[in-house]
């Protein structure tokens, strides 16, 4: 069953010369429920544009978004706000927890935009922090936690209020490779015993082998797709024989995007 | 790129920190400006205000002022460069010396100095008119003052400020100059450790203001001089330590309560003030401080002006009086007041002529000027009952400090050599005749009992009276006619008004109360830009705050209402607690002049309140603004 249904997306940016760019070209993506998709391609391919355009922060030239059911098109204002807040969840590659607030509170952040009674909220943010493994830093600040430790707030942050669809933009951008497992395997956890659906970009074949399926763009069309199969190991060669073809491969760089 | 290219492009590229920055300085540059173009004016060493005293004391406020401002712009210059930290440590990451990084910052405070005091020079010139026009005003002179300045205002101006200006950048240098290049790249993010509370603080603080209260409600006007000094420098430690204290109390109470805390707008906003509570606390004490000054010093000169105006009026209701002690006659002077009268064509005066004599009352020890109660009821306005033989009001003057209603009090009055017992009734309202000479007291008895005394009355003792009452047309004309009969009040004859008092008064008090007000507007000025530093220093930081509560589905209005809350937090808490200060001060000021002058209080609150409410709007504004230019357009 279809979750979230993208068709015909184009996003074309306008330079003040009169340039135009076309970061993304009558794409389409269909996501059923419980999947985990991830997005690749290579930098200035449109994958954050596709993705800022699923989290409704910015808005297509042409082309619908349909999430559970819902176009996001016909949102405007404070119903898009309140959209975004109980349908989607996001991670960041920078993590974007509130320095103001403690761990604890940056996960229980969405329920208590959403009025949830303060009993509920603790029982929920108790739940998902034993399911994540943060109990021990939820009265933590930020700062004072690993980055690790930060993301897997986020990813907490991202579920806590039960979202159609978790949206992620380089999750692993930031961590060392130990974090980024970790991080992987709980979002992966989350994906197949919560059934939380993913979409995720990202640069990371490591990360990108967590998936079931993976979308590749490039110059805002569709490159290829790949479903993943019993072995993830096969799969992570999979995705680094795609991307070598495409150009940019495992090595690129990691781009700075916020 | 020269580095006076870097510089000019580095100023100009934080222009908005600039703004509050320069427009403070440039004020307080203009103000002292046009102060000393008032101290220095060739008419105010001789003429107007003969009394060197005032020049005196406008001599201190400009020091005053110039000390202040300099301690605020020591303050503004710190949060400044502290908020470009990171610039100076990617500069030096980027390979720019030390040397040059010093020319960089001097350059710029070159710049910003130089900037400050053109702009400070140009509006003070272009004010100076109406400055000059302003202060003829309220001090209702005759004659404007000359638009004059001597070129020691421009000397001392330039020197004062370019002075200072040098001071601050090199303390501007020194902090960047000592940090390492971590450190400056990080200043803006070190993580900001949560203040503890301290609860022998907390009770110090309540028992230093509380005490401070105390004092000032205390009813002993002795007590409430002696403690002028010292209780002001309890209150200002105890609001320090009870602003820190209090804050953390709060929020951290706040903090714990699930059922306020867990909703959306104290969630953000009290989560927020937690987080800057070490860097608010300081400057809202600071500017507690400020409006407690401001309200306090112009309800101090406005409740002078008021009360000494007020008086002036109830000392001398009759418009025009003259009086002659000892025996002679009037007739002649009268006539020439009543032909400039008809002169300027003022009528609907009446006149009443009286001849009476002093006498003394031995219990209260004064000497009062008899006046039979036919003479009294016709002048005042609202007259007593009339009195029984044997009874006698005796009217006080009405001074600053108001004496209450009293009687009946038995007292023998003494006239020559008769000696008669009386019962007195004592009041400080319905003066029959102005206080413009030995006639202090007043005593109003019955016509016949005045008959009684009058043959013993010696001849030394003898007053002669005509006074003109009601209402003239022109108040000015009337003070016209005053003044061209001034010649005719030489001994033993008086001249004196309701008008020419009204005006002495006024050029009394009026230049305290415009000095005042002066130096209040330089502390306003402080007081509104510290504000400004404490909301915009960390602007982005809060725009990248705000940013994020979109992304996770924060609504507009939501975020509005935290901007709107911190702001508000900001502005309201340092202006309540300065009201409550000022309000105790008053209370003790009120003691002093033993009158209720807290209703002086309340109208310069208002006042201030109104101008501090536009401020806050155009602030709140900007900020918003600025929030709001970066949040995700679609929301």
């Amino acid at each position: 069953m279809t979750l979230l249904q993208a068709t015909g997306l184009t996003k074309v940016y306008g330079s003040r010369k009169g340039i135009t760019t076309r970061a993304l070209d009558n794409f389409s993506l269909d996501v059923a429920r419980g999947e985990f998709v991830g997005i690749m391609g290579p930098s200035g391919s449109g994958k954050t544009t596709l993705l800022n355009l699923l989290a409704t922060i910015d808005q297509p030239t042409a082309g619908t978004i349909a999430i559970d059911g819902e176009e996001t098109a016909r949102l405007r204002g404070d119903a898009l706000a309140a959209f975004r807040r109980r349908r989607l969840g996001f991670v960041f590659q920078d993590f974007n927890l509130l320095d103001s607030l403690t761990v604890g509170e940056n996960i229980a952040l969405p329920l208590v935009l959403d009025r949830v009674k303060p009993a509920a909220i603790k029982e929920k943010l108790q739940t998902i922090a034993a399911y994540l493994g943060i109990v021990p830093i939820l009265d933590k600040y930020p700062y004072e936690v690993s980055g690790g430790q930060q993301q897997r707030a986020a990813a907490a942050r991202a579920v806590i209020h039960e979202p159609a669809v978790l949206l992620a933009d380089e999750p692993t951008g930031n961590l060392d490779s130990r974090s980024a497992r970790d991080l992987m395997e709980n979002l992966s956890r989350l994906n197949q015993l919560a059934g939380v659906t993913i979409t995720m970009v990202t640069h990371d074949a490591f990360a990108a082998s967590y998936c079931r399926r993976i979308l590749f763009i490039r110059d805002g069309q569709l490159y290829n797709e790949i479903h993943r199969g019993e072995s993830r190991q096969a799969f992570y060669q999979q995705i680094l024989d795609v991307l070598s073809l495409i150009g940019g491969g495992a090595d690129e760089p990691l781009a700075d995007r916020r | 790129m020269s580095l006076w290219q870097i510089a000019a492009r580095n100023v100009w590229q934080n222009r908005g920190r600039y703004v509050a920055y320069l427009a403070s300085s440039a004020f307080s540059v203009m103000i002292y400006f046009l102060y000393s173009a008032l101290i220095y004016h060739p008419q105010m060493q001789g003429g107007y205000f003969a009394a060197g005293y005032v020049v005196q004391g406008m001599k201190a406020a400009a020091v005053v002022i110039a000390i202040f401002t300099f301690l605020f712009l020591l303050y503004a210059n710190s949060a400044f460069v502290r908020s470009r930290m990171k610039e100076f440590g990617l500069l030096s990451l980027l390979g720019v010396s030390k040397g040059h990084l010093t020319q960089i910052i001097c350059f710029e405070g070159l710049f910003i100095g130089a900037a400050a005091l053109v702009a400070g020079l140009g509006f003070g010139l272009l004010f100076l008119k109406l400055f000059f026009m302003a202060i003829s005003a309220v001090l209702q002179l005759d004659a404007e003052i000359s638009l004059y300045i001597s070129g020691r205002v421009f000397s001392q101006t330039l020197m004062v400020f370019g002075g200072m200006y040098l001071v601050v950048t090199l303390a501007s240098l020194r902090g960047v100059l000592k940090r390492n290049i971590v450190e400056l790249v990080r200043a803006g993010r070190q993580p900001k450790a949560a203040p503890t509370f301290s609860g022998w603080k907390a009770l110090l603080g309540l028992l230093l203001v509380g005490g401070g209260y105390a004092w000032a409600a205390y009813p002993s006007v002795m007590v409430v001089f002696i403690g002028i000094i010292p209780v002001t420098t309890i209150v200002c430690i105890g609001t320090y330590l009870l602003m820190r204290e209090g804050s953390i109390a709060l929020l951290t109470w706040l903090h714990r309560r699930d059922r306020i805390f867990y909703r959306p707008g104290p969630f953000l906003s009290v989560s927020q003030l937690v987080y800057k509570m070490q860097d608010n606390y300081r400057v809202l004490s600071a500017v507690a401080l400020l409006v407690a000054v401001i309200l306090t010093a112009v309800g101090t000169a406005y409740t002078a002006y008021a009360l000494v105006t007020e008086d002036a009026l109830a000392s001398h209701p009759n418009p025009i009086q003259l009086a002659r002690t000892g025996e002679g006659d009037l007739t002649a002077d009268a006539q020439r007041v009543e032909r400039a009268l008809e002169a300027q064509g003022l009528t609907g005066l009446a006149r009443h002529d009286l001849v009476t004599f002093t006498g003394l009352l031995l219990e209260n020890d004064v000497a009062p000027t008899l006046v039979p109660y036919s003479f009294y009821a016709a002048v005042v306005s609202k007259p007593r009952e009339p009195l029984a033989a044997g009874e006698a009001l005796l009217i006080r003057p009405n001074a600053i400090a108001h004496l209450p209603e009293s009687g009946p009090i038995p007292d023998t009055l003494v006239v020559g050599a008769q000696q008669q017992p009386v019962t007195l009734y004592a009041t400080a309202e319905g003066r029959a005749l102005n206080l413009a000479g030995p006639w202090v007291y007043l005593l109003v008895v019955p016509d016949e009992t005045l008959a009684e005394l009058r043959q013993n009355a010696a001849s030394d003792a003898v007053r002669s009276f005509a006074v003109w009452t009601g209402h003239a047309a022109s108040g000015k004309a009337l003070v016209k006619v005053l003044d061209e009969l001034a010649p005719v009040s030489t001994t033993p004859v008086n001249l004196s008004g309701t008008g020419l008092a009204y005006r002495e008064a006024i050029s009394a008090v009026g230049l305290i109360l415009f000095i005042g007000v002066f130096v209040s507007l330089v502390f306003f000025a402080a007081c509104c830009s510290l504000l400004y530093f404490r909301l915009f220093t960390e602007i982005d930081e809060d725009r990248r705050h705000f940013k994020r509560l979109q992304q996770l589905g924060a609504d507009l209005r939501e975020l509005k209402r935290l901007a709107l809350a911190q702001s508000m937090v900001v502005f309201l808490v340092p202006f309540l607690a300065g009201l409550v200060h000022s309000t105790f001060a008053m209370q003790a000021l009120g003691t002093m002049a033993s009158r209720t002058v807290l209703q002086f209080g309340g109208l310069v609150a208002c006042g201030y309140l109104v101008l501090y409410a536009g401020y806050y709007a155009v602030t709140y504004n900007v900020y918003w603004r600025s929030i709001k230019a970066g949040l995700n357009r679609v929301a």
